[in-house]
């Protein structure tokens, strides 16, 4: 169940009036979805289940969230708000309507709505986030307000933004960056180089090292990976070792 | 930067998020990793192609990937390699010689191109040592990790080995349909001697459906005499059948 991804229903959305804030110099940001919302393998999201609503700097992109529901790119990622799903008046099960008022002189990236695979049964949620489904709209030039919404079947987002569309990913699908050993040296030293791919500039990765291989209970951490220059690669020098046969593996904090 | 940021909707509610702090780096469930072979000069070892590649799809692996050449003896070209460390690939008739090159490392002694000859996991490669038994040395061989393990074996001789990290016994292999009804003309198994023990041939006893040493009496079975195959080295297995057999190990593939 946990494997699955989420999928924001494809059927829905609302179209979206502007929305004038009556702050002066203050726009407004709407996020909802029109429900119902389900999950990839099409059951319904759970009353309950999270939504972020994240700001993405210009040039930047989503750069997803760990299994905490945390950012991994803080530096161009923020969370603005969340909320949790709800059954409207309706019966559909779906992200209630927020709003939030900003300066759009200081925003000027994008904004999207995040929603998070808790699931921890068929009818709970509030456990790890296993995967997660993004909606990502720009915002309408000269636009005092902006929507993000849910995207219809199409993939397009309904409203005063254009979307990018929705992006589905996986915390446990090679899309989502996980990272892997891809090859492994030894030095003149005796000490142990690994290449690890599938890293992000901004994440932090562990390395773990074990001489009982299936008990990764008993691993060191043998580096650490952080701010690495060069997306999706990056090197670990582990110490030599004295045994005769050592196992590594690569884990994302 | 949110300070200011005014939440207008009183729907909204704290996230729940669990306090595991990782994502599982996947990319090998097993995980990947080493083992290190002592070998001394002067030496014949048949080194275990006991790992893949790296997020190889499949069971293979480069030769200049699963040895490493770091602290071996190196040549400058082919016309020296005697003074290297070779390796000596079977390729059904005869053998394919690649030296550890100074600059470009295991090297085909023939073409001068460097070894991206690829084996299966389950073979295994003679390694020949430059010098005397005064020098030892530390041989990697290195990959990611299987789980399970079949080799296909051929008439005649076969360089096989288990996949696995620890020292094991043929108990823990399975021959599919073993060939040859009258000994020393069946299948069989030779464990390498080594130096603290010696040759040892196992053959296939198909009235008594095992491999067992000959000339004993009464007839022991492989598992109580025969020797631990170190860890990262390999075996022979003599098809006396005019078909292929399959080799399939009865153990996890790694560890015990």
């Amino acid at each position: 169940m946990k494997q699955l991804m989420f999928l924001i229903s494809g059927m829905m959305l609302v179209a979206a009036s502007a929305f004038a804030s009556n702050v002066e110099n203050l726009a407004a940001m709407e996020f909802y979805t029109s429900g119902p919302d389900t999950y990839t393998d099409g059951s319904a999201v759970i009353p309950g289940e999270t939504y972020l609503f994240v700001y993405v700097k210009p040039g930047a992109e989503f750069g997803g969230v760990n299994t905490q529901g945390k950012l991994l790119d803080k530096d161009n990622n923020a969370i603005v708000g969340s909320a949790q799903a709800f059954v409207d008046s309706k019966g559909n099960i779906r992200c209630p309507f927020t709003q939030f008022s900003y300066q759009p002189s200081e925003y000027p990236g994008t904004f999207c709505i995040v929603l998070l695979d808790t699931r921890v049964s068929t009818t709970a949620v509030g456990g790890f986030v296993d995967a997660y489904q993004v909606t990502v709209a720009t915002a309408a030039g000269g636009a005092i307000s902006r929507t993000v919404a849910s995207a219809d079947a199409a993939g397009n987002a309904i409203g005063g933004a254009t979307a990018a569309g929705a992006v589905t990913k996986s915390l446990l699908n090679p899309e989502t960056d996980i990272p892997a050993l891809s090859g492994i040296k030894t030095d003149a030293n005796g000490n142990t180089v690994l290449e690890v791919e599938n890293v992000r500039g901004f994440g932090a990765y562990a390395v773990e090292a074990t001489d009982t291989l299936g008990d990764w209970s008993k691993a060191d951490n043998a580096g650490t990976i952080t701010n690495v220059n060069v997306k999706g690669k990056a090197t670990v020098t582990v110490p030599a070792s004295t045994t005769k046969v050592r196992f590594f593996k690569v884990i994302g904090k | 930067m949110k300070t200011w940021i005014t939440l207008a909707c009183s729907l909204v509610a704290a996230a729940t998020f669990a306090e595991v702090p990782v994502i599982e780096g996947t990319g090998n469930a097993d995980g990947s990793g080493f083992i290190k072979v002592t070998v001394a000069g002067g030496s014949e070892t048949i080194l275990a192609v006991a790992f893949k590649d790296c997020m190889s799809a499949g069971q293979t692996i480069a030769l200049g990937n699963l040895v490493s050449t770091t602290g071996l003896p190196s040549a400058a070209s082919s016309n020296e390699a005697d003074s290297a460390a070779r390796l000596y690939v079977a390729n059904g008739t005869s053998y394919l010689t690649y030296y550890n090159d100074t600059s470009t490392g295991w090297t085909a002694y023939d073409t001068g191109t460097a070894a991206g000859l690829t084996r299966t996991v389950g073979d295994a490669v003679w390694l020949v040592m430059p010098g005397t038994s005064a020098t030892t040395y530390s041989v990697y061989i290195k990959g990611d990790l299987v789980t399970s393990q079949s080799v296909t074996v051929s008439p005649g001789l076969n360089l096989i080995c288990a996949a696995k990290t620890e020292g094991y016994k043929l108990s823990a292999l399975t021959v599919t349909t073993p060939a040859g009804t009258k000994l020393r003309k069946a299948d069989y198994f030779m464990i390498p001697a080594t130096a603290s023990t010696s040759a040892q041939t196992f053959y296939w006893d198909a009235a008594n459906s095992t491999f067992r040493l000959p000339g004993n009496a009464p007839y022991t079975t492989w598992d109580d005499v025969a020797a631990t195959i170190p860890a990262g080295t390999g075996i022979w297995y003599y098809r006396s059948g005019t078909n292929n057999a399959t080799i399939t190990l009865t153990a996890p593939a790694q560890g015990e």
